[in-house]
């Protein structure tokens, strides 16, 4: 008998009881829907994470500062305190030539004197405050550690657009929800220079305006707001133009305030942090948080596939209850089958096919199903992200879940057939004819 | 379901830190094309507004750099209170050229009323100080404003002279002499008001 | 002389009971010649269908041996049993035998797949086997869309269809009313005049046993000839 006639065979064996059919079919099914949708949706948040240490963006990024920490850098985690050296083009250079290192972004920062002409806090208008503005190159924003909340980064060569950041919605007493609010507004800053004016002397700011065009979480410096990076370098200048060379406003004399160095890949960043030491500079990177991150990632997926094979393995013993009560409704037929010239393994055949074939058409319901529901929590996830102001996800095909659960369903049915079958296979011929 | 909330965090701790944009843009594009507008205010207390409670914001220089300029301008305001022509001549306008001035304003009258300089050679610094702003390209607009409340001297002759100073540099004059002289924040918005009127019109 | 169909000499065959062991054939002989037609009779529990799944090869003797169609059953293993009942045995059975979710051409087609029909003769050989009994236009019918007598015949026409040296059919009569069984009875005893068969027939049923030609009753675990035709 071939694998076609037994396929056919066992085909008409299932219409003997639909019902039992279809509910064995169900609980595979459910079984493959839990299992792949548990496994699209870890396995989409992983990629997700993974896809951003691959290209080396922001989570494969090191912050490198001068040597000697300073209060602002209390947050470097492996500080050497050291004589002060500055972060210039020629370090910028050295840096950038290290190998692993994919790209390197100055960061450039500001003091500034800010008016918010139009932003009041509780009736009263907002006082000028000094803060400080970060410019980084946003052309390459994407390795940067930014995210969006509200609005847009401004435009990499822009000279009137800022994004604030939380500092500044604290400073107006606004909520992280109303981030909205202040995109659109305009802000004024001045960037401070010494004059001296013969007995006397003057600090003269050089003012501009900017739209407010987005609010961002930024850790690319410490400073309310994020500019390009032009707009932080002439603010700089001026200060620096002064007679003093801007010491009498504190000015630092490392032409960039901090590099960000994106490594090739998350597993270069040790590696290039140690380098960069060597060179002289204090560095700071998350790769623990992302080890760990990974690590926490790894066993959700570890419990979730849990969860699903658990599933799957009492469809199994669903398949292998159904079946046998199927061999023993069945045991006159299966005599009548040998009775006809039908050899043990040709029966052992009907009964693997028709297991197999549940568990085959279980998995694609149950596959299909699953890719539904995860699209359904995705949908729910994007609507919480986009009332949080972040960016959703997309949900790809995993083609490895899919095919995974729908062979996966079919080989497990097959393992779960098989003491049916061989039970079946082993009936006596004998039980054709009636008598003892 | 606890398992909701895991997969939760894991996707929103994915989305936190990838850095991504946001899809809407809610303000198009800035229009960054056109000349640099660089401006600069020469002058002395009337400029800097010393009487004023929040002079960032109600000074008049500030008052026309945001509602008469383009956003893309720079304000540097160089007045000092006090200042007399010859003072602003040798620390202001100089401080001026560096910047590569498109739009300058002049109004120093009271410094020169009260150190008593003489009109004439008030008359003769002024037109200086005029021209070398002008040789550097920019637009000059030339005020002359009220007496202080303290000084008893008139500065009716000083306001003439720079008003012959501006015919003779083919400037703008900006008759401010009749404010009131405590040139409060109202005075202040009459100034800018009365400046952006000159902007309007075309140089003579 | 013509060849022997069936040899059975000195067939013992024991039922493992509770308490002991249960003789129900005890150094049983049995010849029957090609072509021939023998009824079984005997009470209930006497062994005859232990006998018959005996010669057909669904059992293994314990004792004695049992030549049919030239097979000595004895030795065989699980699939050489299996090929022999696919090459030289024909069963019909009293509770038919039929599949419920096939068709009555598909039950004799899943016969002729078994019997090693090839896939595109199959349907014709099943027709004609459904014609022969004549139930040609009842092939796309299911068992239970037939009567008794015509289960049966698709039962006959299933035997036939690896043209079997042997017919074996157990009361196959058994389930069936009056007007059926001379329809079955009548095809039966046709086989092997038509067919070349020989046919070994368990039965209570005095007609049919009244058509063989040899009516052999099973009496304590052997075989007493009661009458020849």
């Amino acid at each position: 008998m071939s694998w076609r006639d037994a396929l056919a065979l066992a085909g008409k064996g299932v219409q003997r009881r639909p019902g039992r059919a279809v509910l064995t079919v169900l609980a595979v099914a459910l079984a493959a829907a839990l299992l792949t949708a548990l496994l699209t949706i870890a396995g989409t948040a992983e990629t997700k994470v993974l896809d951003e240490l691959a290209k080396g963006g922001p989570l494969a990024g090191i912050k490198v500062a001068a040597a000697e920490p300073d209060p602002g850098q209390i947050d470097q985690d492996n500080a050497r305190p050291g004589p002060p050296r500055d972060l210039d083009d020629a370090a910028l250079a050295r840096i950038a030539a290290l190998p692993a290192v994919s790209r390197v972004l100055p960061v450039i920062t500001a003091r500034v004197l800010v008016t918010a002409p139009d932003r009041t806090v509780e009736g009263q208008a907002l006082d000028p405050f000094l803060d400080t503005i970060v410019g980084v190159d946003l052309s390459s924003a994407a390795s940067l550690p930014l995210t969006v909340l509200a609005g847009r980064l401004p435009g990499e060569s822009s000279v009137t657009e800022v994004a604030v950041t939380q500092g500044y919605l604290e400073r107006l007493g606004l909520e992280r929800t109303e981030a909205s609010t202040v995109v659109g507004s305009e802000i004024r800053w001045g960037a401070g220079r010494f004059y001296p004016d013969g007995e006397r002397s003057f600090v003269r700011g050089r003012w501009v305006r900017a739209q407010v065009v987005g609010v961002v979480a930024q850790e690319a410096g410490s400073g309310s707001f994020l500019v390009p990076i032009d707009q932080a370098r002439t603010a700089r200048a001026w200060t620096g133009s002064g007679p003093d060379g801007g010491a009498s406003l504190e000015l630092a004399s490392s032409p960039y305030t901090g590099l960000f160095v994106v490594a090739e890949g998350i597993d270069n960043v040790s590696r290039v942090r140690a380098q960069i030491t060597a060179v002289g500079y204090s560095t700071s990177a998350p790769e623990n948080l992302i080890a760990t991150v990974r690590r926490y990632l790894h066993v959700v997926e570890i419990v979730l596939s849990a969860v699903g094979g658990i599933g799957l393995v009492i469809a199994a013993l669903g398949i292998t209850n159904a079946l046998l009560a199927a061999v023993r409704e069945r045991r006159r037929e299966i005599g009548v089958l040998k009775a006809i010239g039908a050899r043990d393994r040709d029966v052992l055949r009907i009964f693997l096919v028709e297991a197999t074939a549940l568990g085959l058409l279980g998995g694609l319901l149950g596959t299909a199903l699953g890719w539904l529901v995860a699209r359904g929590v995705s949908e729910v996830v994007n609507g919480y992200l986009a009332a949080q102001g972040l960016v959703g996800v997309r949900l790809g095909i995993p083609v490895l879940v899919v095919a995974g659960g729908i062979v996966g369903s079919a080989l497990l049915s097959l393992v779960a057939g098989t003491v049916p079958a061989l039970r079946a296979a082993r009936l006596p011929a004998r039980e054709a004819v009636g008598g003892s | 379901m606890p398992l909701v909330a895991v997969l939760l965090a894991v996707l929103v701790a994915a989305c936190a830190t990838a850095g991504d944009q946001t899809t809407a843009s809610t303000i198009p594009p800035a229009d960054n094309t056109g000349p640099p507008v660089v401006f600069v205010a020469v002058g002395g207390g009337e400029t800097t507004g010393v009487r004023l409670p929040d002079s960032l914001r109600q000074s008049w220089p500030q008052l026309l750099f945001t509602e008469a300029l383009p956003r893309r301008a720079v304000l540097v305001n160089l007045s000092s209170p006090g200042a007399t022509v010859a003072q602003a001549l040798d620390q202001q306008v100089p401080a001026a050229l560096e910047l590569g001035p498109t739009l300058a304003t002049v109004w120093l009258t009271r410094g020169d009323v009260r150190a008593g300089t003489s009109v004439a050679a008030y008359e003769r610094d002024l037109e200086l100080v005029v021209r070398r702003l002008q040789d550097s390209g920019a637009r000059v607009l030339v005020a002359t404003g009220p007496p202080s409340p303290e000084d008893a001297v008139p500065v009716g002759p000083y306001g003439a002279a720079a008003e012959r100073v501006a015919q003779r540099t083919g400037t703008q004059f900006v008759d401010l002499s009749a404010l009131d002289s405590e040139l409060g924040v109202a005075g202040h918005r009459q100034a800018a008001d009365a400046f952006m009127a000159a902007l309007a019109t075309d140089p003579p | 002389m013509p060849p022997l169909a069936i040899a059975v000499r000195d067939l013992t065959h024991r039922f493992v009971v509770r308490g002991g062991r249960l003789t129900v054939l005890d150094g049983l002989d049995l010849v029957v010649e090609a072509g021939g037609h023998v009824a079984l009779m005997g009470q209930s529990g006497a062994g005859k269908s232990t006998l018959l799944a005996l010669l057909g090869g669904l059992e293994r003797p314990q004792e004695g041996s049992v030549v049919v169609d030239g097979h000595d059953l004895t030795g065989l293993s699980r699939d050489e049993l299996a090929a022999f009942r696919r090459e030289s045995v024909g069963f019909v059975f009293q509770h038919f035998g039929l599949l419920e979710t096939l068709s009555a051409v598909e039950n004799v087609e899943l016969a002729c797949t078994l019997a090693g029909v090839p896939r595109r003769s199959r349907g014709r050989r099943a027709k004609e086997l459904l014609d022969a009994v004549g139930l040609g236009e009842r092939a796309g019918h299911r068992p239970g869309e037939l009567s008794g007598g015509e289960r049966q015949r698709v039962a006959i026409a299933r035997a036939l269809a690896n043209h079997p040296r042997v017919v074996l059919a157990d009361e196959p009569t058994g389930n069936l009313d009056e007007d059926s069984t001379t329809m079955v009875v009548e095809l039966l005893e046709s086989l092997p005049a038509e067919h070349g068969c020989t046919l070994v027939v368990v039965t209570h049923n005095r007609a049919l046993a009244g058509r063989a030609k040899r009516l052999l009753a099973l009496r304590r675990g052997n075989l007493h000839e009661a009458a020849s035709v």
